[in-house]
């Protein structure tokens, strides 16, 4: 049987030569995919991770014939240990480029050495400087900036016919910016008082007692997370919202934060670029195969997550997979076009994110259970560049 | 003394061992894990600050950070605001850290024990405050990005991985040996009695609190060392350098390494460092292993990983 066993070496030597060779040659595409897994804003850093995976495994994690590896990593949502990790992303793991982060702290740190180190970053980071004081060809901004989602708000509101209003925000900088961003574009004399609770403040009633329905038309809120259903809750039982309306910025009442919502939520406003509810073929599958995967209703979070790495797919695609390229493959993603869930999104000259915006309404379906309606379209809302440069 | 001329020949043989060791690194590790031995080594001489006051002075402060976090927002501020060249930024920082640290002492200082843990903790948060609220200056949450690497000539920059490394290791030196002089000169030993005992030391007549004082400076000033190496390395300040998770995770360092060896610290924090990265990349509970790990060295090691070795020694001394 000797002559067997030399065949069969043989065949294997051949096949490990012939067939296995290309595939060695090329290796995969190395995407370093890093968001808060612990911590405060593991909340959201989780989702939109779980979503930017979907959104590779619907093409089988397979781009123009070649694999793609994903390799995931935890910033806690601090930014120095975010900085370490990616360093070890880019300099020992060699990714090609990284889709990574949301926290804007994290952002911040990470965008000096990705701009020396010329490694293609796409990021759900709603920092406006990422698009201005720190834009470099590299960076992509997937995420509305501070600017661009109060403009969205406040356009909502002038649609609704308010001419003057209350801001309260958080004593952080996303409330202060609202509030800057507030003032520029509503007038600074309509924006007739701005309030600052601090992060996770527990009763509102010193601000709320304040507002007076007589003066203004509406209430806009910059606070997200678990502040946004308490407010509410308080805005509601203080008979305010009966009386003047209530408007809540970005994401305020995003379909992760609905769930635990007050059934008194009805009739609160909103702006932004995701709506549960909206009525195409595109979005009842995402929202189908999100939960089934997951167990949980998507929101914008996971919507901003599953089409940053569409465009990612989408720009790799059109470069036919050769991610070792980075210049042609920022020079492609700054083109890509591409239709989601929610209608078309692209890039502008700065590499922020341009999209339509819907004015939200939560409204209580038969079953009890809260959803947006999906109001008027701010067709594809660029950051505002002019007002704020 | 028996034992000290064999801790001063296991000295000796730590730096000819060590040293040379240190010096061929750049030639033998990829720039990534160069750049984890830089973070590594800051890490190492901030936990030794601390023990310098827990370990030899009995202090256990959970507001070291402060010290850290203030020379860092300094150096960053002078470089980025004023373009202040480094061999001017980095002693203003030190000078500023330093007297924060007597203001702060003078005022933590009236009190022990958990009441001196709690006042270090609430000061050092009013210094994480100002770094977060006073967003025109600090930059707020977001920090300051952009801080320039220091170039020490026209012809050395410490943007290059091997110079800045090398530029590192000479401070975390310098440092360490300072510290160890420190530890072992009669001061120290002085220390060592308020540890054991304020009311002998009192009676033996003298003035504890000053040497108190004298060691939260110092302590804070190679903390603020530390924060300004942390600084050239990240590129960067943010307010999570002050805020209280990182003195808790600096304490974490010294018991973890063992308090009152100075080198159990050191140890520590630097497997901290490499374990927070290596574990992570594998599984997103790194943050649960990593608490089994503080268990287990709890539990099994309480004087840290230097009592480990320190029994280990004895043991086999005395078969």
């Amino acid at each position: 049987m000797r002559l067997a066993k030399v065949a069969s070496a043989l065949a294997v030597a051949a096949y490990a030569t012939f067939v296995h060779q290309p595939a060695q040659a090329q290796e995969a595409i190395r995407i370093g995919v890093m968001y808060p897994l612990t911590g405060p804003l593991a909340s959201q850093g989780r989702p939109t991770r779980d979503a930017i995976k979907m959104a590779f495994d619907e093409i089988k994690n397979t781009i123009a014939g070649r694999k793609v590896e994903l390799l995931f990593e935890d910033s806690a949502g601090r930014p120095d240990t975010g900085l370490t990790k990616v360093k070890a992303m880019v300099e020992r793991d060699k990714v090609h480029l990284l889709l990574s982060e949301l926290v804007s702290s994290v952002g911040a740190a990470l965008a000096p050495y990705v701009i020396e180190q010329k490694i293609p970053w796409v990021s759900n980071v709603a920092l406006a400087s990422l698009t201005r004081q720190q834009k470099s060809p590299y960076i992509f901004r997937f995420v509305p900036s501070s600017y661009q989602y109060t403009l969205a708000a406040a356009e909502a509101a002038k649609s609704l016919g308010w001419k003057r209003a209350y801001l309260i925000g958080w004593n952080a900088p996303p409330g202060h910016e609202a509030n800057e961003a507030l003032r520029k574009i509503f007038g600074a004399d309509n924006i007739v008082e701005s309030m600052y609770p601090n992060v996770g403040t527990a009763d509102y009633a010193p601000y709320l007692t304040k507002m007076e329905p007589s003066k203004a038309d509406g209430v806009f809120a910059a606070m997200w997370g678990a502040d946004s259903p308490r407010i509410v809750k308080q805005y509601v039982e203080y008979g305010l919202q009966k009386r003047m309306p209530f408007m809540g910025i970005a994401s305020f009442t995003s379909e992760e934060v609905l769930v635990s919502m007050p059934p008194e939520s009805v009739g609160v406003h909103s702006a932004y670029l995701y709506c549960g509810t909206f009525d195409t073929p595109e979005n009842k599958k995402f929202v189908a195969d999100y939960q089934a995967q997951f167990k949980a209703l998507p929101g914008s979070y996971q919507y901003l997550g599953y089409m940053a790495a569409r465009m990612v797919i989408q720009a790799l695609a059109d470069i036919g997979g050769k991610a070792e390229d980075r210049d042609a493959f920022v020079a492609a993603l700054g083109k890509v076009k591409i239709k989601g869930p929610m209608g078309e999104a692209s890039f502008d000259a700065n590499r922020g994110i341009v999209h339509d915006f819907y004015a939200l309404k939560v409204a209580r379906g038969p079953d009890g259970r809260l959803f947006n309606e999906c109001g008027t379209r701010l067709p594809q809302l660029k950051d505002p560049y002019e007002l704020f440069p | 003394m028996n034992t000290g001329a064999s801790s001063h020949r296991s000295i000796i043989l730590t730096v000819a061992i060590g040293l040379p060791l240190m010096l061929a690194l750049p030639f033998v590790l990829t720039p990534y894990y160069l750049g984890l031995v830089v973070k590594m080594m800051i890490f190492a001489l901030f936990a030794m600050s601390l023990d310098l006051l827990i370990g030899y002075t009995g202090m256990a402060s959970l507001g070291h950070a402060a010290y850290f976090g203030i020379s860092a927002y300094t150096a960053g501020l002078l470089a980025l605001k004023l373009g202040w060249s480094f061999w001017i930024a980095m002693p203003a920082a030190l000078l500023l850290s330093g007297v924060v640290a007597v203001v702060f002492g003078m005022l933590a200082l009236r009190t022990r024990g958990s009441y001196f843990l709690m006042i270090t903790l609430a000061l050092s948060q009013l210094a994480w405050g100002i770094a977060f609220g006073w967003r025109s200056v600090t930059g707020g949450d977001d920090g300051l990005p952009n801080v320039p690497r220091p170039d020490l000539s026209a012809t050395i920059s410490l943007a290059d991985g091997t110079n800045f490394y090398y530029f590192v290791l000479a401070f975390v030196s310098i440092g360490a040996l300072l510290m160890f002089r420190i530890a072992a000169s009669p001061f120290g030993y002085v220390l060592r009695g308020i540890r054991e005992s304020e009311t002998r030391m009192l009676a033996l007549g003298y003035n504890v609190w000053r040497y108190k004082l004298a060691v939260f400076v110092i302590g804070g000033l190679f903390a603020g060392l530390a924060g300004i190496l942390y600084v050239y390395l990240n590129r960067f300040v943010s307010p999570d350098y002050i805020h209280v998770a990182r003195s808790a995770e600096v304490l974490l360092m010294v018991i973890l390494g063992g308090a009152g060896t100075l080198a159990g610290p050191a140890i520590g924090a630097a497997l901290i460092v490499l374990l927070e990265n290596v574990i992570s990349g594998f599984t997103e509970r790194w943050i649960m292993i990593m608490g089994v790990i503080y268990l287990a060295v709890a539990l099994f090691a309480p004087n840290g990983m230097a009592g480990l070795v320190r029994d280990f020694r004895r043991k086999r001394g005395r078969k």
